[in-house]
């Protein structure tokens, strides 16, 4: 193509590449000049990825077999007991249960009450850009601050919730949230759906290429709004539920703060996630080489699901 | 779980960007929520409209709630003068002012560094011609499944290697080298809408790869690389897990991060508890604000790389 | 248009990185092998001391006495909650963090910041002399055995033993209720309290590593050494006597001796709620003896006038009162530490100089230094004076030492004990589990 281009126009470029030399040699020596180019272009890049990925695996990799501390002195080689010890301990087993119980959570309420939510905004109420903002705030201000606050809400002794319970009459059901395994559960969800904003600017942005004609021609034969949401809509932001459906996957094994603000993994340990469970083992005695372990077990799951969503994206590209 | 992360970027915004054809024109519309609804322009039932209003209102409220009762139960005892306290007075060691310029400063040297690096990065992937470009660049993007909490461990014996405790740049970072997968995407995935033609021009005057970048590559990238810059000065502000890590000079906390150094500082008396909300609620102000002024950016920047303006 | 936002964002990037260059490079900490910094030899100095007990009354006023008698040395105090403390300081301590002096939980964190502790040997001749014979040789021998590698890394300021009840004398004297010796008396005195409107009537900490202390202690009223022996991996977790521990532990809870409510309140909330007259007995460690110091009371504006105290009631017929006992207070200076002289002369005085007596006032330990510290002062009443004896007499009596494996008793033991105090699991399955998990090889112990 740039050949085609220099030549056409007929120009002698001073740097030697639109010269008059054999199209085959002038291609080899633009292809061996713009790959040291490129190289050059891509060094900060390449610099970081050596340093915070390549070595980063290879020094887990490395870790993972012994054990040590955060001094990273006096390390037993072990071999490959923790990860054997990992893989049997019921918490991390349950913890990456958890991480994908709370994706599916979050793909739920995404797809169903941030689908409305942006569906309803996007009909131009009211106040809909003010509102627009609460929705999103909780997503992006510091989850350590909203999982704090929203800890604070399960108290048992004066805790929102218990107190709004009693003020509306129902202070029978006053608890202590996080003492049982449903209520914590329970709570965690409500703290999803809180932080639904991101999937609610998707499908807000995405509606804007749709179609009026079609709308429009639904409204005539009849249908309620409602209809055209669940019916019409739904269907067309197919796309964007897939998005949201391999985003929130793929974030699951991302979350922290969530938990260890909210429940720190409440009660005994039965809500911890990934993230959590490889924080604390980190600072245990002499944990780093089973937190890299571990490390080294939830990059692999992450990592399948990212090579998964690549292909399935790249085939619905096509 | 909504890609709600503390140390990077939400996937969604990624794989949106992804997931959306290189160079399609839905980049070119302005994105403004709002701006081109076709519901607006439907003739709904009245009573649909007042049924989608009380709802949204109804669940604006229901949102609203948690930040209300940390608003309200900050100022039940003590009043006003909780905050007036916190701004001047440390807790446990920390000056909560202080840590609102920590995570400032600590969030512009995180963007400089992504924009700066995708820039270039990106500029090669999009505009350069090489062997194994498309293998490096998916070689790249795989990374985006990496999970902060997945190298903390070599991040922290990195950064005491190389003496970064205790330091902005030890933090800095490790947090753009997370965020630097979003922001090649980013990038690339804009460069690739802009016309060729621009580029075969300075090819055809002579410029060399570097004029062609400064002169002819940046100007257009202004958008999405101001889009990406607040949208890592917002994930900065988030992030909690390095600076935990690595930052534990009480003068050098984020404010994130204080959040946890707080909560041993007060006791489970009514007083204590309403300073404690206080702190909570002092802690979010650069955030609120940062998203409700920011905003534009932000869903620019996570929904289609930017427009050409 | 663009322009107008381009500029105040370079100009903000830029003066980011010119405070970022400013604010010079970081340390590297501990990583990698902790070097002794070393010494400054000039001018005042500053001592960084960073703790997480005794409460910051108590220890600021034996600073502040040190202060006066050594002019040119200042204390900095930095109080920490005792949980959070366990991750903060060898995260501190690793990342570089210039502290002169640290205190150490014997038992939970000796292992997990020894790697940046400078040995005692190596500071030795700067301790002011007769260490060796003022301290209790005793306290000196768990503190050292507390390291894996048997090394003395810390002087311990005192003994602490758990469980012990405390409670507010003129709310019983007032409900005219006996002071419980046995469950069912304090199950009886729990009735009596609620019929008065006192929902709470015993407090205790829900936290996870609170409930292995009373644990023990109902063990221990039967069988004293059972704990040594656990942890030294010479019995097993899954055994009869340990079913029967927790079985006797949830039946204080089935019994409504105290409510299960109570497992809520974490931190220092069952403190503020004794402190407050709502609830009339405490179930804590020695450590809250302090509540018994009439100095302590005032100095912290707690509006008890009548506290005593009591060993944990009986719950099986044939048991004696029993409490674990073990060094506690550990001070240490860490490598980073470039005052090793003076921070050397402040532990001197906290341990077995002139500080004893400043916060030996406030009972917050049975102090490590041998001569004579009975506080007898600060005890005023009757209920108060016969507390403390009682305290004294139990903690020294022979049994187990208040040891654990940190990271087991953190991530198993604990919640497993609450899940069966909230019937979540029974004693026999739990015992099953313990004992699975301490074999597993995740939590190193001795014997394993």
């Amino acid at each position: 193509m740039t050949n085609k281009s220099v030549l056409s126009a007929g120009r002698v470029n001073p740097s030697g590449e639109g010269s008059p030399a054999p199209a085959s040699s002038g291609r080899r020596r633009r292809t061996i000049n713009t790959g040291w180019t490129a190289a050059a272009f891509l060094l900060p890049l390449l610099a970081f990825y050596a340093v915070y990925y390549v070595y980063s695996f290879v020094f887990l990799g490395q870790v993972s077999q012994q054990r040590v501390g955060l001094s990273f002195v006096d390390q037993i080689q072990v071999g490959f007991q923790n990860y054997q010890l990992v893989l049997t301990d019921p918490i991390f087993q349950r913890s990456i249960i958890n991480n994908l119980i709370f994706a599916a959570v979050s793909i739920a309420a995404s797809l169903t009450l941030g689908f409305f939510i942006a569906m309803m905004l996007a009909t131009g109420a009211r106040l809909n850009r003010a509102m627009y903002v609460i929705f999103l705030l909780p997503s992006l201000i510091p989850l350590s601050l909203f999982a704090s606050v929203f800890g604070r809400m399960l108290q048992d002794q004066g805790g929102a919730f218990n107190q709004a319970l009693q003020t509306i009459g129902l202070g029978a059901l006053q608890q202590d949230w996080l003492a049982s395994d449903g209520t914590a559960y329970a709570a965690v969800f409500v703290l999803l759906v809180y932080l639904i904003g991101l999937p609610i600017m998707y499908y807000r942005s995405d509606v804007s290429s749709v179609d009026v004609a079609i709308l429009e021609a639904s409204l005539l034969d009849g249908a309620s709004t409602f209809q055209i949401f669940r019916l019409i809509l739904f269907p067309l932001l197919r796309t964007t539920h897939l998005t949201v459906i391999l985003s929130v996957l793929l974030g699951s094994f991302r979350a922290f703060d969530l938990i260890f603000f909210s429940t720190l993994g409440a009660p005994s340990g039965r809500t911890g996630i990934s993230g959590t469970y490889i924080y604390q083992s980190a600072l245990a005695q002499d944990g780093v080489g089973y937190a890299a372990a571990a490390s080294v077990i939830v990059l692999i799951v992450a990592l399948i699901v990212s090579l998964v969503q690549i292909i399935v994206t790249r085939r619905s590209n096509r | 779980m909504t890609a709600q992360t503390s140390e990077k970027p939400a996937p969604a915004e990624q794989l949106a960007v992804l997931t959306r054809p290189r160079g399609s024109s839905g980049e070119g519309k302005a994105r403004e929520p709002g701006d081109l609804d076709p519901l607006r322009f439907l003739r709904l039932k009245r009573r649909d409209k007042i049924v989608i209003q009380v709802a949204l209102v109804a669940l604006t409220l229901w949102w609203i709630f948690p930040m209300w009762t940390a608003i309200s139960s900050s100022v039940s005892f003590g009043g006003i003068g909780n905050y007036l306290s916190l701004l001047t007075q440390p807790v446990n060691g920390v000056y909560l002012p202080e840590t609102f310029v920590n995570s400032a400063v600590i969030a512009l040297m995180q963007a400089v560094l992504v924009c700066a690096v995708a820039a270039l990065a990106g500029f090669a992937f999009s505009r350069l011609q090489f062997r194994f470009r498309e293998t490096l660049y998916y070689a790249v993007l795989i990374c985006l499944a990496v999970p902060g909490t997945a190298i903390i461990v070599p991040v922290y014996y990195i950064s005491g290697t190389l003496g970064l405790f205790d330091s902005y740049w030890g933090v800095a970072l490790p947090e753009a080298a997370l965020t630097l997968p979003f922001g090649v995407l980013l990038i690339r995935n804009f460069a690739d809408s802009l016309q060729a033609s621009s580029f075969e021009a300075a090819k055809v005057d002579g410029a060399n790869s570097w004029q062609t970048f400064v002169h002819i590559f940046l100007p257009q990238m202004r958008s999405p690389l101001i889009n990406l810059a607040i949208l890592c000065v917002m994930w900065s502000f988030q992030d909690f897990l390095f600076p935990s890590l690595l930052l534990r000079n009480p003068a050098l906390t984020t404010a994130s991060q204080a959040v946890q150094t707080i909560q041993g500082a007060f006791g489970a008396t009514p007083q204590q508890s309403s300073e404690y909300f206080a702190s909570l609620v002092l802690l979010s102000v650069p955030a609120v604000l940062l998203v409700t002024f920011g905003l534009r950016w932000v869903s620019r920047g996570l929904t289609g790389g930017g427009s050409k303006e | 248009m663009k322009r107008k936002f381009m500029q105040p964002l370079v100009v903000a990037a830029v003066s980011a990185l010119a405070i970022s260059l400013l604010a010079g490079c970081g340390s590297s900490g501990g990583v990698g092998g902790q070097k002794s910094a070393a010494q400054s030899t000039s001018g005042p100095v500053t001592l960084n001391y960073w703790t997480w007990y005794p409460d910051q009354k108590t220890t600021q006023t034996a600073i502040d006495g040190f202060e006066k008698a050594n002019p040119s040395i200042k204390v900095n105090l930095r109080l920490y909650t005792s949980v959070d403390y366990q991750k903060d300081l060898p995260l501190a301590l690793n990342g570089g963090s210039k502290l002169d002096v640290v205190g150490v939980q014997v038992s939970a964190m000796t292992n997990t910041v020894k790697s940046n502790l400078r040995p005692v040997s190596t500071y030795a001749k700067d301790l002011v002399p007769g260490w060796k014979t003022k301290l209790d040789p005793k306290l000196v021998k768990q503190t050292q055995a507390a390291a894996s590698d048997n090394v003395l890394y810390d002087l311990p300021m005192g003994e602490v033993s758990s469980p012990f009840v405390f409670y507010n004398a003129s709310l019983l004297k007032k409900y005219d209720i006996p002071v419980p010796t046995t469950a069912d008396e304090l199950a009886a005195a729990s009735k009596k309290l609620e019929a008065a409107g006192i929902t709470q009537p015993v407090v205790e900490v829900g936290d996870g590593w609170w409930q292995e202390e009373v644990l023990f202690g109902i063990i221990g009223q039967t069988d004293p050494t059972l704990s040594d022996k656990i942890f030294l991996g010479k019995a097993s977790w899954n055994q009869p006597a340990i079913v029967k521990g927790l079985a006797d532990y949830k039946s204080l809870f089935d019994s409504g001796a105290i409510t299960t409510s109570t497992l809520s309140l974490t931190g220092s909330a069952p403190d503020a709620a004794f402190d407050t007259g709502k609830a009339a007995f405490l179930v804590g460690g020695a450590w809250e003896s302090s509540i018994l110091s009439a100095s302590y009371r005032k100095a912290n504006d707690i509006t008890l006038s009548d506290v005593g105290a009591t060993s944990f009631p009986i719950v099986e017929p044939n048991g004696k009162p029993s409490a674990r006992s073990l060094a506690e207070g550990g001070l240490a200076i860490p490598k980073s530490s470039t005052h090793v002289a003076a921070a050397a002369k402040f532990i001197s005085y906290m341990t077995y100089g002139a500080g004893v007596n400043l916060w030996d006032s406030n009972l917050v330990y049975a102090p490590a230094a041998k001569v004579g510290f009975a506080p007898t002062s600060e005890l005023t009443t009757a209920a108060a004076k016969k507390g403390f004896a009682t305290v004294v007499a139990v903690s020294s009596a022979p049994g187990s030492e208040r040891t654990s494996q940190q990271d087991f008793l953190n991530q198993v033991e604990g919640p497993t004990i609450l899940d069966v105090l909230r019937g979540t699991t029974t004693p026999e399955a739990a015992a099953a589990a313990l004992q699975t998990a301490w074999t597993s090889g995740r939590y190193p112990h001795a014997g394993n």
